[in-house]
């Protein structure tokens, strides 16, 4: 018995603690299954929250991106545009340009659109002039708009475009103000180096006169290096002036009171040429934020072309209104008028189709306007005369300088 | 204003000669100097001199410091800056506003001549004027 109940004993003892330990393991099994599971299932929403975050933040980048981006399928048409493209453009919404395709509406260089469509990333910057855009846009005036147009690939397919623009319109100017800047520390530094030669050129010439060297032609000859030494040194002179623009001061100006003294400055000159000047003046135009002396420079240009323009004499006609969010000042002449290969090329530096100009004056006249974010354009007619406008942006206020 | 003394100042050994020949044509005395320091010299000993003309830009002593070494000394004598650079770009912006004739280069010695004559002038009657200022 004793045996027994110690087998039973035992056997008690021992059955359940078998039966424990096994269940005991499977407990742990099915727990740590369990816990797995838990993790998988965590593991599965952290992914899906990872997912639906990264697709926020891609949607995030695609909306938020200052750079306009537009998707396009192969054929070139848009089907979809993030915020920064409407902007650009200065579109409404989508539904404005649902009809636009990259290979027609885009001003797509000739030639580029074979270089995308075998996979060629193309750039181009193009000229906008949103007043006359050809669709309803809430922008103005001019900008110029940088594409780039990359091919979209699936598995080396190339499964639609994506068209990035950016307004470079700033960026231009910035680079364009560095490289005048540039532009005024060399010709500084030339025009040091140049004129001590010119000024012994021309004093030596000057003196040999005085001194009445030689013969009549001799001193003819004396005469034209002296005057020649004078010449180089005005073109050294408006050449300074034209890479030097824009470091001035500007202060609010009434453009009657200036256009006055202009005219009486002239007054005199335009007599003795036979030219009659008109004015045609609104009573109260307004104020505009200039540099008085440059806009002087501006109409002293103008008004001399239009009396070149006219050897028999005429009328200019001065005229000035406001017109939107602009001064409008035109100079009209009823000179010879330009031919439209000359009109084109007006503002070229050293463009001039006089024999003893410099051919900077309107080039002058142009970055002036430029700086004053005002505009200068010419229309001309050969036989009718020319007519100038220029256009001062009113209550323009930069920082000075 | 013939036998008045003009003191040249100028690096460019050519263009000293040229003004000398020129204003001694003129009937002017001319001294010649080609730095600042040695005008700066010429002034210290105590010579007479009516009238200056400065080559703004020349190595050593230029024409900045030399102006304001010159009114150090306290005397009253106009200066003529010459210049190649019609923006005076390079030029010290606390001496720009004091530089009240400046001529750039090509000048043409006639038109030199002419604000010489205007500013020896205008100080041979100022200096009363001045003295007059002064006293009240």
């Amino acid at each position: 018995m004793k045996r027994k109940k110690s087998a039973a004993k035992k056997k008690t003892k021992k059955i359940p603690r078998g039966i424990g330990q096994k269940n005991a393991k499977i407990l742990k099994e099915a727990d740590s299954l369990l816990k797995s599971l838990i993790d998988k299932e965590k593991e599965i929403i952290k992914t899906e929250d990872a997912l639906v975050e990264s697709m926020r933040r891609f949607r995030d980048l695609f909306e938020q991106s200052p750079i306009g981006v537009g998707i396009n399928d192969t054929k070139g048409e848009v089907l979809i545009v993030n915020k920064a493209y409407l902007e650009i453009f200065g579109l409404k919404s989508f539904a404005d340009i649902t009809h636009q395709n990259l290979f027609s509406d885009l001003r797509l260089p000739p030639g580029d659109k074979k270089r995308i469509r075998s996979g060629h990333v193309v750039q181009y910057e193009s000229e906008y002039d949103f007043n006359n855009a050809g669709f309803s846009t809430s922008r103005e005036g001019t900008r110029y708009i940088l594409f780039t147009i990359s091919p979209l690939f699936r598995e080396k397919e190339i499964i639609g475009y994506m068209v990035q623009i950016q307004d470079s319109t700033e960026r231009r100017k910035v680079a364009e103000s560095q490289r005048l800047a540039q532009l005024g520390r060399l010709l500084s530094d030339m025009a040091h180096e140049v004129n001590n030669p010119l000024m012994i050129i021309s004093g030596r010439a000057e003196l040999a006169l005085l001194e009445g060297v030689g013969d009549e032609k001799v001193r003819d000859i004396l005469s034209v290096i002296l005057d020649q030494c004078f010449f180089a040194k005005s073109i050294i002179q408006r050449l300074l002036k034209y890479s030097r623009i824009g470091k001035v001061e500007k202060r609010p100006v009434d453009m009657r009171k200036a256009l006055d003294l202009i005219i009486d400055i002239l007054q005199h000159h335009f007599k003795m040429s036979n030219i009659v000047l008109k004015k045609d003046l609104e009573p109260d135009l307004p104020m505009v934020t200039v540099n008085e002396k440059q806009i002087q420079e501006v109409f002293m240009n103008i008004l001399r072309n239009s009396a070149d323009a006219m050897p028999q004499g005429g009328i200019i006609t001065i005229s000035a209104m406001k017109e939107k969010d602009f001064l409008r000042i035109d100079v009209r002449d009823t000179g010879e008028g330009m031919v439209p290969e000359v009109l084109e090329r007006i503002f070229e530096p050293f463009f001039t189709t006089r024999q003893k100009g410099t051919g900077l004056g309107l080039a002058v006249c142009h970055t002036i306007m430029q700086e004053h974010s005002g505009y200068l354009s010419y229309k001309s007619k050969v036989g009718e005369g020319t007519t100038a406008t220029i256009l001062l942006p009113i209550g323009y206020s930069p920082a000075s300088y | 204003m013939r036998g008045k003394n003009i003191l040249v100042i100028d690096d460019e050994r050519q263009i000293v000669e040229i003004l000398d020949n020129f204003l001694t044509l003129q009937g002017f005395k001319v001294k010649k100097a080609y730095d600042g320091q040695q005008g700066l010299d010429i002034l210290k000993s105590g010579k007479q001199v009516d009238l200056i003309i400065l080559d703004e830009k020349m190595p050593g002593m230029g024409g900045t410091v030399f102006f304001k070494e010159v009114k150090k000394l306290e005397i009253d004598v106009p200066v003529i800056v010459l210049t190649g650079s019609v923006t005076m770009s390079q030029i010290d912006h606390s001496v720009k506003k004091e530089y009240k004739h400046i001529l750039v280069k090509p000048v043409r010695l006639s038109e030199l001549l002419e604000l010489m004559n205007k500013l020896l002038a205008s100080k041979a009657k100022g200096r009363s004027g001045r003295k007059a200022k002064k006293s009240k």
